[in-house]
């Protein structure tokens, strides 16, 4: 059984940034994370989805600690990480460590991949010089990676290579949460598995609980135990993952999984093409915030704000009408 | 350490072999440094030695390139004057390099106020004509080649500091950095250790083209009579002495003209050879 002991959680997060004045565009603020609250048990895996531009990989910075929070507090083992000490802050933040997206700008070019992963021991003075480098090529092997590679440079390796190389240093800290940001997007397919398999491997050794950020929901269909969705910054809809891809309580995600690509012979569910772009940022609409793309959408919603509440056992959306609409 | 699979040995090399004419200047470069280091070795009399029989002998093979008013070896003088040229020019730059480097990594990296302070500081540095500091600051010193190479150094980092300054910028927001940051780097290792490394490329650039441009500026404060002071060979003070000679003794005036030309030029050549081989939006052809 899960342990549900809660390890990393964020209450009432917020993040804005503001785009100062130039002569193109006029100043404003954007609100990339607006009022999120999450908790991350022991061993959890959850996922969170949505479209680009929705706040994903900004939600996943702050929860591994690599921006601060406007407003709101991230918890971590309970403790308000926000009020801790820069010696007991540097350590949470070794606590959790990311995955980037991006695998070709998350290695530096200059550095030899046994450097790399050895860094995050070399700073906490772990062992001696030959001790670090058994660990290194022990944690190389873990992953994947053969030890002759001790000595080459990131721009050798193939993208799934290197992401290897990314899970590895991120392993080298011993943390207790990853956040992955879209760990597998840049990779090509038959590397994608490889890759999702390697980090469930990893996660099961070391006990880690996981944040998995994709857009690609049947990725996190296979991974997660709880899946949240994310819109324009807020949390949407959040469920355990076998619930949320069986009945999901908002249009959004009934949008978002209609257009999961499926291979059947019958019809299936039309995708539902959403109207117009996501809305800017700097302007969320008022009201719920996606009245504006909601084909349910009635008078109410433009005018009040719908609460992420408890619909089912642990199953959360915020939607005015979830309990009226029979979603696909 | 392992140099075979560097980036240098992989990617740098290869395509700064391909280009000609920095293979060219490259050599040329070469050919002169050693020449300077050899100088007491190579040099057929001594740069100072004065022969009464021998005033302005025109080149012959027991002088190359001639002797000047006061019968001294003009290529022995231009071979040790080469020493003088080329210690300026390195100093010089190492100098503003070094200055330029620290000020736009600060820069870059803290950006906000320290940002706009020290590049205001830059922006008045740029706007003294550096020249005309130099000969004013060297008015007031007495002309030594320390002082010169100082005072060339210390108004030659700007350049510098604004491409460092751009780069770093730049790498700043890569995902790396991000990295290094959660795995619990301090600020001066990644400054020191993350971007440095990675914001070298365009400096090493600059700094070839600004020897070049050292040596000149050591050249004409030599003609002008403020630079190294005779009996000292340099390029410049050579240059100088043969100008009032100029008519019936040309080699004076040619001859370490055409060691300023070629240095500088070859500098030129092997600094462009060196951009288009870091720039990876250069293709080989």
């Amino acid at each position: 059984m899960k342990d549900t002991t809660v390890i990393l959680s964020a209450h009432n997060l917020y993040k804005r940034f503001t785009q100062k004045r130039s002569p193109t565009s006029p100043s404003g603020v954007l609100t990339a994370v607006d009022n999120v609250n999450l908790e991350l048990a022991i061993g959890e895996t959850m996922g969170i989805a949505g479209e680009s531009g929705c706040g994903k990989t900004t939600l996943g910075k702050l929860m591994a600690g690599l921006i601060q929070p406007d407003d709101g507090e991230i918890c971590f083992s309970g403790e308000n990480i926000s009020g801790l000490s820069p010696d007991r802050y540097k350590k949470f933040r070794r606590q959790t460590q990311m995955i980037f997206q991006d695998p070709f700008s998350s290695l530096n070019p200059r550095m030899r991949i046994g450097d790399i992963i050895s860094e995050p021991l070399l700073i906490s003075q772990a062992g001696s010089a030959a001790n670090r480098r058994s660990t290194v090529e022990a944690l190389m092997a873990t992953v994947g990676l053969r030890p002759e590679f001790f000595n080459r440079f990131p721009h050798e390796f193939s993208g799934g290579q290197r992401q290897r190389i990314g899970i590895a240093r991120a392993l080298a800290t011993a943390p207790a949460v990853i956040v992955a940001d879209e760990p597998v997007s840049a990779l090509d397919v038959s590397i994608q598995a490889q890759i999702i398999n390697l980090l469930l491997e990893m996660k099961a050794t070391y006990n880690l609980s996981l944040v998995f950020i994709s857009h690609d929901l049947s990725v996190l269909k296979h991974v997660c135990d709880r899946v949240s969705i994310m819109y324009l910054g807020s949390i949407v809809e959040s469920a355990p993952a076998q619930q949320l891809f069986q009945r999901c309580l908002h249009p959004y995600t009934e949008a978002l999984l209609a257009a999961v690509p499926r291979i059947t012979n019958d019809a299936g569910p039309r995708p539902i093409v959403l109207k117009d772009d996501i809305p800017s940022p700097f302007a969320i609409p008022s009201g719920c915030r996606f009245h504006t793309r909601c084909r349910y959408a009635r008078e109410k919603c433009i005018h009040e704000v719908p609460e992420l509440e408890l619909k089912h056992s642990d199953h959360r959306a915020a939607c005015h009408f979830s309990e009226e609409l029979f979603l696909s | 350490m392992s140099f075979k699979n560097s980036y240098f040995s992989s990617i740098f090399w290869p395509r700064l072999r391909h280009n000609k004419l920095a293979v060219a200047g490259g050599i040329v470069v070469l050919l002169f440094l050693t020449a300077a280091l050899a100088a007491p070795l190579i040099s057929p009399y001594e740069p100072n030695a004065i022969n009464a029989w021998q005033v302005l002998a025109p080149p012959s093979w027991q002088h190359w390139f001639g002797t000047d008013e006061l019968g001294r070896d003009v290529f022995s003088r231009i071979l040790y004057g080469s020493r003088i040229s080329l210690k300026v020019g390195f100093v010089a730059v190492g100098i503003a390099v070094f200055i330029g480097t620290v000020v736009g990594l600060v820069a870059g990296y803290y950006s906000g106020v320290v940002d706009t302070i020290l590049m205001r500081m830059v922006d008045i540095m740029l706007c003294f004509p550096a020249f005309f500091l130099i000969l004013a600051v060297i008015t007031f010193l007495e002309p030594s080649i320390w002082y010169i190479m100082m005072v060339i150094g210390l108004t030659g980092w700007m350049g510098v500091a604004r491409l460092v300054r751009a780069e770093t910028l730049s790498i700043r927001e890569m995902d790396y950095i991000l990295a290094a940051r959660s795995i619990g780097c301090s600020d001066r290792r990644i400054i020191f250790r993350h971007i440095l490394p990675n914001a070298m490329s365009p400096v090493l650039v600059s700094a070839t083209l600004g020897v070049a441009g050292a040596i000149l500026t050591e050249s004409a404060l030599s003609f002008l009579g403020i630079g190294v002071q005779p009996p000292t060979p340099s390029w410049g003070n050579i240059l100088t002495s043969g100008k009032d000679y100029i008519e019936f003794a040309w080699w004076l005036s040619l001859f370490p003209g055409l060691a300023i030309l070629v240095t500088v030029l070859a500098y030129n050549l092997l600094g462009e050879g060196v951009r288009d081989a870091l720039d990876p939006r250069v293709k080989r052809q």
